[in-house]
């Protein structure tokens, strides 16, 4: 199907009527935010399914929708209607098969009624019509039973997914969650399930002739009981075989649900076994830093306990020691002086005692005096006067007394002796010397112990910090919430790879046990074959056996044609995948169609050695996903839906940049006969639409720009004054 | 796919060449308008026309069971 033309008439923003026309390959239409893009898509949903996007709720809703009624008109051609009057909203599509030559017209109408007091009569329901013109023939309308069987003609509901989407919805279109999207597309897009149908065909015509062969088998049978028992028997086992297979379904789908999650966090595990590490490290560095800041605050602690208990207060003190030794030894040399002098002074008495003739004290002291004053001798009674030598000589009686009282009563060299307590200190001096010694050297080690602590302390801090930021880094650019649920990851990594393990084997049994219970069944077979008496007719004999073979070969090239299709889709999306990618140098990789245990197909993308790229962006998977939609469409030349139906895409690469602009409508190009592109990507780019339309050549078809009569931002307080106006360029 | 590539698909099957009907090569020469003495490329043919004609599965159970019959 070619879509010929789509006419909207005060549809939307679309004011009055406004016609675009396309040709078959890649036709653009090309428009800024809020230029009427989305409407245009609208437009076309509107026409076969009765119902437009709303944005309240992000899904199509039906014209009867309460959101949706009143905003199907145009409001300028509301505006312009007088009280009374009504608005007619029509959007009009001609599709035509160019393999039959038909044309067929599909038009939906909705029409609203001002009334007097100037509020809006709107129905809830739409109107559709439909005409059907022949080759060389007339149109005619076709009967409202009828269209319902027209529109899946144009579009088939099963296609419509891969063949009318939005930016958005491509995510949703091959859900790499769910196993079965792309075998369910595949069966959709292909004549696969044409193999379908002859497997089916193949073995219930074989059912039908064994039983017939058992009856006969059971009529001419020598033994008809056993020929019974043995019936039943390969009843039973079939039905313990089928069980069986029920059993492998499950098993292989547990396995590939287990292989999926297990893939899905292989992207996180890296990332959560490097937080996981880091966190360790981190909660170990926590560890020692409070082992050292313990430790460094007890020895702070036992400094002060130590002052006292090992004399660590004495730090320093020996110079007290040195200057009190100094002292002591200035003290004990100035009292040997002394003593000395007195010793001399006593001798030099002694001399001058010995050297008179009279006793001592005779005369008595108190008469020399007597005699010193009166300046005559008393005994010899002769003047003596001050300064001659008989003066001196009574002066000297005098001293000599004085000298014999001294002689008698030493004088003490100081005034107090504390000679013994100052010796007793001077020894306990050098005693604490060593000790103040030792406390000094304890100290210094001590204090070089702290230092040493706070130099490490401030290193484990600094690797703690350090690591603190790398994990908070690497926790911010992984797509994982929380040290926590990295370890959650590794936990369930681990839990889905024990669980492949048990499903292995669990599989690897029940496939041992069906092989036991299919051998069970042909020696059964052939015990059941070896009763018959040979008069079961041969017709019958040969009929099984070719209807198995039949059977066998229909199921063998179903498979065979399902994985060359799979291979042909691998190699059809990773083309596509490259000529979307060409000019980005940052998408690597390509797409490898893994099959499950379950025999259905994922698309993984993989690097150059094969291993399962572990940080894929958004733009990046939706390309893969475009290029598998690409591929089950291109992969088979005769695919109806590449040969017949048109692809409507609004904004399929909205995510992306310029290249990818390009690459998705080269790629698109080749792969539908009509695709109708709804673009901003080209929008105000000259050079980009040149550059598009060098590279697609004659694949081109129509290119339109559409531009709003108001900028966006005028268009909320203006809405009655919008209309779109569109540029044809090719 | 035509009558023909559907013939030639299953044929082209490693089965059929087991179990003693035909060579590859052979395949490779047959048209679908052949005569055939072959049981399995009578149903075959059956089963592609039967298919193509609309008849439902029961349908072409019976026929080939009566086909196969003779």
């Amino acid at each position: 199907m070619i879509l010929k033309s789509i006419t909207l008439t005060n549809f939307q923003c679309y004011f009055g009527e406004v016609k675009f026309e396309f040709k078959e390959g890649l036709n653009l239409v090309i428009g800024d935010n809020g230029a009427g893009k989305s409407k245009l898509y609208d437009g076309f949903y509107w026409v076969l399914y009765d119902r437009v996007f709303d944005s309240m709720t992000r899904e199509f809703q039906p014209t009867g929708h309460k959101d949706i009624r009143g905003n199907l008109v145009s409001d300028k051609a509301k505006s312009q209607c007088e009280p009374g009057g009504s608005v007619k909203t029509e959007v009009e599509i001609v599709v035509f098969n160019p393999q039959k030559g038909d044309e067929y017209t599909l038009t939906r109408s909705y029409t609203i009624t001002k009334t007097e007091s100037g509020t809006w009569r709107e129905p809830s329901e739409s109107v559709q019509s439909a005409f059907f013109k022949e080759k060389y023939l007339n149109s005619r309308p076709v009967s409202q039973a009828d269209i319902e069987s027209l529109r899946r003609r144009i579009l088939p509901d099963d296609v419509k997914p891969y063949m009318w989407f939005q930016g958005e919805q491509v995510d949703s279109l091959i859900d790499f969650k769910k196993n079965d999207t792309l075998t369910r597309a595949i069966n959709v897009l292909s004549d696969i399930s044409e193999f379908d149908f002859y497997e089916e065909l193949s073995r219930k015509a074989y059912e039908t002739a064994e039983k017939e062969f058992q009856r006969e088998s059971r009529r001419v049978s020598s033994n008809a009981n056993r020929n019974d028992e043995l019936v039943s028997k390969i009843e039973r086992l079939r039905s313990e075989i089928e069980r069986l297979e029920i059993e492998r379904i499950l098993a292989a789908n547990d396995l590939t649900k287990a292989r999926e999650k297990k893939d899905d966090l292989l992207g996180k595990l890296e990332d959560a076994q490097r937080i996981k590490e880091l966190s360790t490290k981190s909660t170990d560095l926590k560890v020692r830093l409070k082992e050292t800041d313990e430790r460094q605050n007890k020895m702070k602690a036992a400094i002060n306990k130590s002052l006292f208990t090992r004399n660590w207060i004495l730090k320093g003190a020996v110079f007290l020691v040195d200057a009190y030794a100094a002292k002591y030894d200035e003290y004990t040399r100035i009292r040997m002086r002394k003593e000395s002098e007195q010793e001399a002074q006593k001798q030099a008495m002694d001399e001058i005692l010995k050297s008179f003739r009279l006793p001592v004290d005779v005369p008595e002291p108190i008469f020399i005096q007597q005699m010193l004053e009166k300046e005559r001798c008393l005994v010899c009674d002769r003047e003596a006067p001050n300064g001659t030598e008989a003066y001196q000589k009574i002066q000297e009686l005098l001293d000599r007394s004085k000298a014999h009282k001294q002689k008698r009563k030493p004088e003490p060299v100081t005034k107090n002796d504390f000679s013994n307590e100052l010796k007793s200190l001077y020894q306990n001096g050098l005693q604490l010397q060593g000790t103040i010694n030792q406390a000094d050297h304890e100290i210094k080690n001590t204090l070089g112990e702290i230092l040493e602590l706070e130099a490490k302390y401030k290193e484990i801090k600094a690797e703690l910090d350090a690591n603190e930021q790398e994990l908070m880094d690497v926790v911010n650019a992984s797509q994982i919430t929380s040290v926590e649920s990295s370890l959650n990851v590794v936990a369930e990594f681990q839990s889905h790879h024990n669980a492949i393990i048990k499903y292995e084997k669990d599989l690897q049994r029940i496939e041992i046990r069906m092989e036991e219970k299919s051998g069970e069944v042909k020696n059964t077979e052939e015990e059941l074959r070896s009763l018959a008496t040979g008069k079961v007719p041969k017709y019958m004999e040969e009929k099984v056996q070719v209807l198995a073979d039949f059977r066998d070969i229909a199921k063998s090239t179903r498979a065979r044609v399902f994985n060359r299709l799979i291979e042909q889709l691998e190699s059809e999306a990773n083309k596509h995948f490259f000529n979307m990618t060409a000019e980005n140098k940052s998408v690597r990789g390509r797409i490898k169609l893994e099959k499950q245990p379950n025999d259905n197909y994922m698309p993984k993308n993989l690097d150059r050695d094969g291993r399962p790229l572990s940080s894929i962006n958004d733009s990046n998977i939706i390309l893969i996903k475009l290029a598998v939609i690409m591929a089950i469409i291109s992969a088979k030349r005769s695919s109806p839906a590449a040969e017949l139906y048109p692809l409507i895409s609004d904004a399929p690469t909205s995510k992306f940049g310029d290249n990818y602009a390009i690459g998705f409508c080269r790629a698109a190009s080749e792969v539908y006969s009509q695709s109708i592109v709804i673009s901003k990507d080209f929008y105000n780019k000259p050079d980009l639409q040149n550059r598009l339309f060098e590279e697609v050549g004659d694949k081109l078809g129509s290119v339109y720009v559409i531009e709003p009569s108001l900028s966006e931002e005028e268009q909320r307080g203006h809405r009655d004054e919008l209309e779109i106006h569109i540029t044809k360029l090719r | 796919m035509t009558k023909e590539e559907l013939l030639r698909e299953f044929l082209m099957d490693d089965l059929v060449e087991q179990k003693g009907y035909m060579t590859k090569e052979e395949v490779t020469k047959l048209k679908f308008i052949d005569h055939s003495e072959s049981k399995l490329i009578n149903t075959l043919k059956a089963a592609i026309l039967g298919k193509d004609k609309g008849d439902s599965i029961d349908t072409m159970v019976r026929k080939l069971n009566q086909t196969l019959n003779k």
